[in-house]
């Protein structure tokens, strides 16, 4: 399964929310980061053929996704940024609703209802109702809702919003596991959830995609570029108005600053090992 | 082989064979339930049907749909017995009923999910189409109830004709209005879609008291030109939602 992005490009009036990306996705985690209104939300929405593009296209297997319709349709899983609920229904209601406009039979939606309100944690609240659900629960039952088909392309904006250490491990072996045979990509500002899961990274920036490539080959774009630099604390305060600083760890009296900068800031700076939150910060500062 | 018997088979090699090959065993039962787990993923899901989609829906929707019809058909009984020239509020009376419809059908951009309801195999449109088959079953039998109660209880000037074209009209321009407004018209403007169409119900009942004479037999041949007007409008958005459903596309606008 080979899912291409040729030039998909979104205008909203004079703004360009997403500029020309192109991009081949097979099976895997592909992780998309990127500031606020950098544009990935849009591209997740033109994905899933719910919002029309200014121009470009989005093919799978080589048929393009608007054509393919409902057939399009039952390959995806979905999980928006910002999603409702009805509050009267409970978790399993809930899941049986979409089930059916999911156009489950109702016997393979009771069964795959259970299992998957086990998988995401929810077994003993199956018969609460969702207004009385905590925000994780909530992200939880989105979760379980986007699996429901089998999806073989899976699309979730922030899924890791709301939910806590315990359950974003959780989520991420689900993940893990589920993107053996599917195309999975996800967006978050959790940077060490695209690093522990994601085999590829789609670093976007005004619209534009400006890297793409797995957590190792993009951090060697970083390497070289950080280094660590212990000062003191009225010194700290300089530092933070003068280079880029990705981190500030107090140790004792003095502050250890994590600093990003293409040669070495002063003699006594230390270069240490580059992450993807480097590379992130970095795209950012430029 | 069935499960069962490659299990067994698989607990049987294990027996015969020697330690050293356990792990071995171990890992081809690892390695087969991931083949199995992927043969899953992989199978050919059976889909439900229109009409499997429809019982679907009515189970979901049906109860908010025929309660909230027949709240409104025994509120308009209760005003039937005391108003007078009940014949010039019959327009009135079927606009609530097509009102009463309204919680449904924008109950999934009220509660922020059409989003994700856009993306299942139903798509809006369809959706929306079997909404508004269930509402408008509902529809059909109290509004009959309606008439013929009129009919029954009061001695009408006006004939059985007549009654239906004050009903269906205002009926029909309702409808047509809010399926409109829900096409065109982003989910910000869900208030003007819900003020729309009860400033409308409101004008109908204005319309009884302050102008009598379209209620006179006179006045037939213009409601029957409003009939044929808004009957056309409202085939037009139903047919329109007919071909994108066939299409597989959303209804309104999601994005």
């Amino acid at each position: 399964m080979e899912l291409s992005v040729d030039r998909l490009t979104k205008h909203y009036g004079r703004k360009i929310a997403v500029d020309c990306v192109s991009a081949v996705l097979k099976p895997g985690v592909y992780g998309l980061l990127g500031e606020n209104g950098a544009g990935k939300t849009t591209l997740m929405r033109m994905l899933c053929a719910i919002l029309e593009s200014t121009s470009g296209e989005v093919f799978l297997d080589g048929r393009e996704v608007t054509a393919m319709g409902a057939d399009y349709r039952d390959l995806l899983g979905y999980l928006p940024q910002d999603f409702g609920y009805y509050p009267n229904y409970t978790a399993k209601e809930f899941l049986l609703y979409m089930a059916a406009l999911k156009g489950i039979p109702r016997d393979i939606a009771g069964k795959r209802t259970e299992e998957l309100l086990d998988v995401v944690g929810l077994n003993e609240a199956v018969t609460k109702k969702i207004k009385t659900f905590s925000g994780g629960m909530k992200q939880r039952v989105g979760i379980a809702q986007a699996l429901l088909n089998h999806p073989k392309l899976l699309i979730l904006d922030e899924p890791t919003a709301g939910l806590d250490p315990k359950e974003r491990v959780r989520f991420r072996n689900l993940i893990s596991d589920y993107a053996k045979d599917c195309i999975v990509m996800l967006s978050t500002h959790i940077v060490s959830d695209i690093e522990a899961i994601a085999d590829e990274v789609l670093l976007m920036r005004k619209g534009k995609l400006v890297a793409q490539g797995s957590v190792s080959e993009l951090t060697k774009k970083a390497e070289g570029k950080v280094w660590e630099l212990t000062v003191s604390e009225a010194e700290a305060s300089r530092w933070q108005e003068k280079a880029a600083v990705a981190n500030l760890r107090h140790e004792g009296e003095k502050v250890v600053l994590r600093i990003l900068a293409d040669a070495k800031p002063v003699e006594e700076a230390v270069p240490c090992v580059a992450t993807l939150e480097d590379l992130y910060l970095q795209s950012f500062n430029e | 082989m069935k499960d069962r018997e490659f299990k067994a088979y698989l607990q049987g090699s294990m027996k015969k064979g020697e330690n050293g090959h356990l792990e071995k065993i171990r890992e081809t039962v690892a390695g087969c339930k991931e083949i199995m787990q992927r043969q899953r993923v992989h199978e050919e899901e059976k889909r439900t049907g229109f009409w499997q989609f429809l019982s679907d829906v009515f189970r979901f929707e049906g109860l908010s749909i025929f309660g909230l019809q027949a709240g409104v058909l025994i509120l308009v009984c209760l005003q039937i017995g005391i108003i007078e020239n009940v014949s010039n509020y019959i327009p009135a009376f079927t606009t609530l009923f097509a009102l009463a419809v309204m919680p449904v059908l924008l109950r999934s951009q009220f509660y922020n999910m059409g989003e994700m309801e856009a993306v299942t195999r139903a798509s809006g449109a369809e959706i929306i189409l079997a909404k508004l088959i269930l509402a408008g079953a509902a529809n059909l039998v109290c509004i009959t109830i309606l008439f013929c109660l009129i009919m029954h209880l009061e001695n009408l000037s006006e004939s059985m004709g007549q009654i239906v074209l004050y009903g269906l009209v205002p009926y029909l321009v309702c409808m047509t209005a809010i399926l409109r407004l829900i096409r065109l018209r982003r989910k910000e403007r869900i208030p003007f879609c819900i003020v729309a169409p009860i400033s409308f119900w409101f004008c109908c009942g204005i319309s009884a008291r302050a102008f009598p004479q379209v209620y006179e037999p006179s006045a037939t041949g213009l409601w029957i030109i409003l009939f044929l007007i808004f009957a056309g409008f409202f085939g037009k958005e139903i047919a329109l939602i007919r071909k994108m459903r066939k299409e597989g596309k959303q209804y309104g606008i999601i994005g």
